[in-house]
Formats: structure tokens, C-alpha cells, sequence
């Protein structure tokens, strides 16, 4: 189980690995990251801080609004693979599958791959085993190293699930060399070997065991593996009656690591075996002295001090011991009796719940330091292991829904408020638009313009030419005509006014024949002003209709968001229904399994309480016969 | 203590028989996952549709404007806080935790703001408040006119290094 949470965080680590692969540039000596999709950049902010629920919601909305332009798949890898961090299987699976289906898209072999690799990881994490290996074994050479050394631990953990111990055996070659992936799968595999029946299979565990203990690695990881492997070994060889080859194995295990207090205690067995029960009290004495009272190892060490003394005839020591035991064990029950009493209450609720209200939370490890430092002293291992933390993430999950629908909650009434305001501004602009006077003038205008239209229909037909003159022209020609007139008064005079006359001849006539000449140009260029007033007045009769048509289906647009918030309205009041409903099932099943391994834990110390009552009435018995 | 060996020994050794039993109890508790995952998946729809009526009522498209921040990996310049002002008026001051500026520097980007604006012409203005080269404290404006038409208008803005002058350097691009 310990491999799960594993995965989760190497989940992230390969999800993010292809998304910035994708997105960004890589220089020599630095990388600059390139924004394709601000909504992708987005929602990769939140991936990037494990804000796994608003890193969807960005996607979704960018979806709706068509707001992701570039052709490549990221975002739809990066949506299957949030869906996965989030634990929403089934949307993920689905997510990867549409991606890999879609023939039309050219798919690169690293995003195919790595598409292959988390929609196989999800059918694994399902418990589809067959259909995780058909997606692992369809994946080419487009991994990232991380996540190829992961699906090689998933296909080993696959073949020891079948019990193909070779091809489980093979995959261990193709790890690189200083992968901790290698040697959690050789783990797994050897201590699937050391549990057949085949002679043959048992030793060659035991081989990969040795190998595994005998690990000079630096790192945390694979020094846990290697105490683990020196543990399991030496209790093999303390079982077979080996008690100095089983030393040597206990010898090579850390003395602060997490096995040190089982060590510990097995170095005292071994000793104890050979009877050298001087020697066996050394370890079980360090380990009684040690401020882990609740750890199991411990509290045999506690009842093993008299059983060695008691083999050394020094029995008023080993009477002193059972008395110490029992105190711790009697100590030990009444702590436990008041942290059952303190899981009951609802302290124990309170105290797992973080308090920062819209966090959203990725993990509930930060759960144990909230908690009483007494209920972690005991219960430590419970509290860290993957099925507490699991069902701790999911109660912390549900809070956060809960305050996201809360917030929706509070919000609707805000935008049923702005939906009423909208309304009355739009209503009031409107109305004050459409009562402009200058609205009118539309109507005025587009009269105006026909007239003009048909004025300039009937110059083009008579091609009267002087009709296209222009005013300096008109004024000229009218005091043309005037001289005209005065000409006909001055004719009886007996002034000869030929000369005069004639330069009017001249000038009447020029005027005359330079508008005719002109009257093409002046023509098109007075239709072409006809044409652009035409288009400016269809111009404004557009907008007037536009502004006719809002007027119209305003209300009607209103009435689809009054629609859409009540629907909303309902959903979220049903769903927050369901969620309470679910905390408080979550909120039970969380105290009872504390209760239930509390019970255990406590039912371990009865039993030390027991037989070392048992073993100090003995010892009095036997005292009071020597007496 | 053969009891406590055997016990020990099957603790140490029996980490295959877990998966087997993980995976019972797996089925055994899936009902409550799965109704746990349908609650989820019904939020997360719901949150979107909340999220679409929001923007669809508050920013319609013909006056929205959004303003998002990157930051590039290498930059000389460690964000602190930024202002952001429009038309000369204060529309966010937003201060920067130490895992948005992890995010920002593995490529996310931040939307600052979502706000509306009449078309024609506006002034932004951005201000980056942090640490310079050398730890000296830094704060730099820029500043850009933008039209505003009848679509929504989405400004990056961005703070890139400019290591001939070891500086860092901060762009205002708008996106089409």
C-alpha cells in the first residue's frame, strides 16, 4: 500500500513533466517559458499548487468559451490528468480514451504516450490489471524516464498480481540503475518469491533480498527498503534457528530508522535464544528506556526484561520488572480509555478539520499535527498509513466542497440583485435612447435623401447641366441675366454698347459651356455623395434596429439568467444536502476506524497486562515455596 | 515469542498479501468512494456553470477586460507584490505566497483581474513591487494605452530577464 501514495506524488511529478515539456522552450542554460493559452497557463497556476478542483473548473470554463486555441493536446492530457490527482476516475479515463480515439488528431508519440500511461494508471489504480497492461505495453519510447520507470513498477506489480513471477523477475532489468522504482518492484517481488511453495522460488527471494540489504545508497528511499529487507531476513534466519546470522542482518538495519525499535527487540531474541540472556536484556532495556512507550515492540521489550532476568535466577529483579510493566501497561490502558473518550467527542472532529476555510486541500498530512499529541503518540502508524489518510483527504475534500457550494450560496442572492439592477439600468437607458429627438432626424434624413435621389434621376434624364451648378456659379449666372435685362433698357440709347455686349456674349458663354463640359464629373461626383449619404443613413438604420432589437429581447435575455440562477439555486441547495449527509457518514467512519484500531492497540496491551500478571503471580508463588 | 516472531515476520515480509487485501477492502469501501467521486464530479460541473453564469452576467463580452501575469524562470527579480491600475484607478493590489511564485516560475499564469470597460481608449498601469538584483528592493511601472472594442480584451503582462543588463525586464502584450 505504501507504494500508492508513491505514485500519487509521482503522478504529479509526470503530468507536470510532459505539460511544461510542451509549453516551454528549452535553452541551454535556462528555460523561457512560452504562453500559448492564458486559460491553460491558468489552470496549469493551480496544477502547480495542487489545486486540483479550481486547475478543472479553469479547463471546463476555457472549454465553454472556446477560449484554448493551440492544436496540440496538452489540455486535454492535462484535464485527464488533473481528473486523476482529483481521484474522479471515471472523468479521466473517459478524458484519455476520447484523446487517444480521435483518428483526426496527429497525436505526437510523447503526449500518445503519455496519454496510454495515465489511462493505465487509472485502469490500475481501478483494479483493471488486464486493461492497464493492454495500455502499458501499447506505450513506444515517448516516456519521460520517471514515468517509464513507473510503468515498469506498475507491470511488475501486474505480472506478481498473475503470478508471473518471470516476466515480473524481467522487468527488473530494464530499470535504470539508481532507481528506487527498481528496488521497490525487487521488494515486491521477493517477498511474493519467499511465500511459494518452490524451494527454487524461496531462495531466489531470499537472493534478492540480500541484494536488496546489502544496498550501500545514499538515499532515504532505498535505505528504508534495505532496513526492511535486513529485518525480513533476519527473522527468517531467527525463525530457522540461525540467531548469529539473524545478528548480522539486525546489525546492518539503522539505529534511528523506522525498524530500529523491531531490531532492537529481535537482537534481544536472538541473544535470548543462544542464552546468553545477559546480552538479550542490553537492547530490550534500550528499548524500555525509550520515549516510544506506545510502540508494540517496546511493550514487549517490557514483559521480555523479567522473562531474561528470571532465566538469569534473578528473581527479585525480574519481580521489579513485571511491577514496571505492569505499571506501563496500566498507565498505557488508562490513556487509551480517555483517548477513546476523547475520539467520541467532538474535539476529535474539530481538530481534523484544518480551519483555513476554501483551502483545498491535496493531502491530510498536515491532519496529524492538528492532532492531540496523545492520540498520535499511539496511534502514529494508523494515522500515516495510506487507508487514514485517504479517508481523512476525502472528509477534508467534502469540507471543501462544502465551503465552495456555502459561497455559491451567499452569491446567488448577490446575482439575483445585479440581474434586478442590470434590468433597471438597461430599461432606463433604453427608453432614454429611444425618446432622443435625435432619433427623428433619421426619419427626416432618409426623406431627405429619397427627394435628392429622385432631383438628381430627373437632371441625369433632361441632362440640364446648369441644374449641377455650383453657387458662386449661379450667383454668376443670375448677374448675367441682370445685365441681360439692363442691356434690352440701354438698346434705345443711341451709346453704342456692341462692346459691352459682346464681352457678356463671351463671358455667358464660357460660364455655359465650362458647366457642360464639367457636367460628367459633376454628375458622378454628385452621385457618388448620394451613394455614401445612402450608406450613412442604412448605416443608422442598422444601429436603430439593433437598438430596436435589444429593446425587444432584452427581457427576454433577462428572463434566461433568471431562469439559469434559479436552476442553480436548486442544484447547489441539493447537492449541499448531499454533502452534509456525507460528512457526517464520513465523520462517523473516520471515528470509527479510530476506535476500532484504538481497540486493537489496546486489546495488545491487555494481553502484555495479562500474562505479565500471570508471570509475576508465578514468580510470587514460586518465591513463597522457597521461603 | 514464536507468536511474536511470526508476527514480525509476516509484517516484514507480507507486502504482496497487502496488495490482494487492499484490494478487497477496496471493493468493500468503493460504494462510499463512489458516491464521494460522483459528489465531486457534480461540484465540479456546478462550479462551472456558476463560473459561466457569473462571467456571462458580470463581464459580457462587449466590455470585458482581463488582465493575467507570467513570470519567466530565470528572472532577475523576486515578485513581492503587484498594483495594477486602470485609468489612473487602483483595480487590484495582490501579494504573492511563496508557492504562487513556484507556480508562476514552472509556467502557470495568474489571472489578476476581470473587469469591464467602454470601448475607445484606457490607460493601464502595472506596478511590480519585490527584490532586485542583489536583494535591493525594487518596484517598476509600465504602463500601456489600450483600445477597448466591442470583444473581450485579455492583456498579459509579463516580467522577463534581460540578462545583458541584469535586469529585469516587464512587457505588457495583448492578446488577440
Amino acid at each position: 500500500m505504501w507504494y500508492r501514495n508513491f505514485i500519487k506524488v509521482l503522478l504529479a511529478v509526470s503530468v507536470i513533466s510532459v505539460c511544461v515539456y510542451c509549453s516551454s522552450a528549452r535553452g541551454e542554460d535556462k528555460i523561457e517559458h512560452q504562453v500559448k493559452d492564458l486559460s491553460y497557463g491558468v489552470s496549469l497556476y493551480n496544477y502547480f499548487q495542487q489545486k486540483y478542483f479550481s486547475a478543472i473548473t479553469e479547463l471546463l470554463v476555457a472549454d465553454h468559451y472556446q477560449r484554448i486555441k493551440s492544436a496540440d493536446n496538452n489540455p486535454a492530457l492535462l484535464l485527464g490528468g488533473l481528473y486523476l490527482s482529483y481521484d474522479l476516475h471515471k472523468q479521466s479515463s473517459e478524458t484519455f480514451q476520447r484523446l487517444l480515439k480521435n483518428e483526426k488528431l496527429e497525436m505526437p508519440v510523447a503526449i500518445r504516450d503519455q496519454a496510454l500511461f495515465l489511462l493505465g494508471k487509472n485502469h490500475y489504480q481501478n483494479g483493471l490489471f488486464p486493461q492497464a497492461e493492454s495500455e502499458f505495453i501499447n506505450i513506444k519510447d515517448g516516456l519521460p524516464l520517471e514515468s517509464e520507470e513507473e510503468r515498469l513498477f506498475l507491470m511488475n506489480a501486474i505480472f506478481l498480481q498473475n503470478d508471473d513471477f518471470v516476466q515480473a523477475q524481467k522487468t527488473l532489468d530494464f530499470f535504470s540503475s539508481e532507481s528506487v522504482w527498481r528496488d521497490y518492484a525487487k521488494f515486491n517481488t521477493a517477498s511474493r518469491l519467499i511465500q511459494q511453495a518452490e524451494e527454487e522460488k524461496i531462495i531466489l527471494g531470499f537472493d534478492m533480498l540480500d541484494e536488496l540489504g546489502s544496498n550501500d545508497s545514499q538515499y532515504i528511499e532505498n535505505r528504508i527498503l534495505k532496513d526492511k529487507a535486513n529485518l525480513a531476513l533476519a527473522y527468517v534466519a531467527l525463525r530457522d534457528g540461525d540467531s548469529e546470522r539473524s545478528i548480522d542482518y539486525f546489525n546492518k538495519i539503522r539505529l534511528k530508522g523506522i525498524e530500529t525499535n523491531k531490531a532492537l527487540l529481535g537482537v534481544g531474541w536472538a541473544r535470548y535464544r543462544e542464552d546468553e540472556f545477559k546480552e538479550a536484556v542490553i537492547p530490550w532495556m534500550h528499548l524500555a528506556s525509550s520515549q516510544t512507550e506506545s510502540d508494540l515492540a517496546v511493550q514487549e521489550a517490557f514483559i521480555s526484561i523479567p522473562y531474561a532476568f528470571e532465566k538469569l535466577e534473578l528473581k527479585d529483579q525480574a519481580l521489579h520488572h513485571y511491577g514496571l510493566a505492569l505499571d506501563s501497561y496500566k498507565f498505557q490502558l488508562d490513556e487509551t480509555q480517555q483517548l477513546v473518550g476523547f475520539i467520541k467527542s467532538p474535539e476529535f472532529i474539530e481538530q481534523l478539520n484544518p480551519g483555513s476555510l476554501g483551502k483545498e486541500i491535496t493531502s491530510a498530512v498536515n491532519v496529524i499535527k492538528n492532532l492531540d499529541p496523545l492520540l498520535t503518540q499511539y496511534l502514529l502508524p494508523f494515522l500515516s498509513s495510506n487507508v487514514f489518510q485517504t479517508e481523512a483527504k476525502s472528509y477534508l475534500e467534502l469540507l471543501h466542497l462544502r465551503y465552495m457550494l456555502n459561497h455559491w450560496q451567499n452569491n446567488v442572492p448577490a446575482l439575483q440583485m445585479i440581474l434586478r439592477e442590470k434590468r433597471k439600468t438597461y430599461k432606463n437607458k433604453l427608453s432614454q435612447t429611444m425618446g432622443d429627438e435625435s432619433l427623428n432626424k433619421v426619419e427626416v434624413l432618409t426623406r431627405k435623401s429619397r427627394a435628392l435621389a429622385n432631383r438628381v434621376k430627373q437632371i441625369e434624364q433632361s441632362e440640364d447641366a446648369l441644374k449641377l451648378a455650383t453657387v458662386d456659379e449661379v450667383k454668376q449666372i443670375e448677374l448675367l441675366e441682370k445685365s441681360d435685362k439692363r442691356f434690352e433698357k440701354l438698346k434705345n440709347l443711341d451709346e453704342d454698347i456692341s462692346d459691352s455686349k459682346n464681352r457678356y456674349r463671351l463671358l455667358k458663354g464660357r460660364l455655359i459651356w465650362d458647366i457642360e463640359t464639367d457636367y460628367p464629373a459633376r454628375m458622378w461626383a454628385v452621385k457618388r455623395q448620394l451613394q455614401q449619404l445612402n450608406a450613412a443613413i442604412f448605416d443608422m438604420n442598422k444601429s436603430m434596429k439593433s437598438l430596436e432589437r435589444a429593446w425587444k429581447t432584452a427581457p427576454s435575455d433577462f428572463n434566461g439568467f433568471d431562469a439559469r440562477i434559479a436552476n442553480k439555486d436548486k442544484q447547489i441547495k441539493s447537492l449541499k444536502q448531499r454533502i452534509d449527509q456525507s460528512i457526517i457518514s464520513q465523520e462517523k467512519y473516520l471515528r470509527m476506524m479510530a476506535l476500532e484500531e484504538l481497540r486493537l492497540h489496546r486489546n495488545q496491551i491487555k494481553l502484555y497486562h495479562d500474562r505479565a500478571l500471570y508471570a509475576k503471580a508465578r514468580l510470587y508463588d514460586s518465591l513463597m515455596e522457597r521461603h | 515469542m514464536k507468536v511474536f516472531i511470526a508476527f514480525f515476520l509476516f509484517y516484514s515480509i507480507a507486502f504482496s498479501n497487502i496488495v490482494s487485501a487492499e484490494g478487497e477492502k477496496a471493493a468493500a469501501e468503493q460504494g462510499v468512494h463512489q458516491s464521494i467521486e460522483s459528489l465531486k464530479n457534480e461540484v465540479i460541473e456546478l462550479n462551472r456553470d456558476l463560473f459561466i453564469l457569473e462571467e456571462d452576467l458580470l463581464f459580457s463580452a462587449n466590455t470585458q477586460v482581463s488582465v493575467f501575469l507570467s513570470l519567466d524562470v530565470d528572472v532577475l527579480f523576486k515578485l513581492d507584490s503587484v498594483q495594477l491600475k486602470l485609468d489612473d484607478k487602483v483595480v487590484s493590489n495582490y501579494l504573492y505566497t511563496e508557492r504562487e511564485i513556484k507556480a508562476l516560475k514552472r509556467g502557470g499564469v495568474q489571472k489578476l483581474y476581470i473587469g469591464n470597460l467602454t470601448s475607445g481608449e484606457h490607460e493601464l498601469t502595472a506596478f511590480f513591487i519585490g527584490k532586485g538584483p542583489s536583494n535591493r528592493d525594487f518596484k517598476r511601472a509600465t504602463s500601456k494605452t489600450i483600445e477597448k472594442s466591442d470583444y473581450a480584451k485579455y492583456i498579459e503582462l509579463k516580467i522577463v530577464g534581460d540578462s545583458s543588463k541584469e535586469q529585469p525586464d516587464f512587457e505588457v502584450k495583448v492578446w488577440e
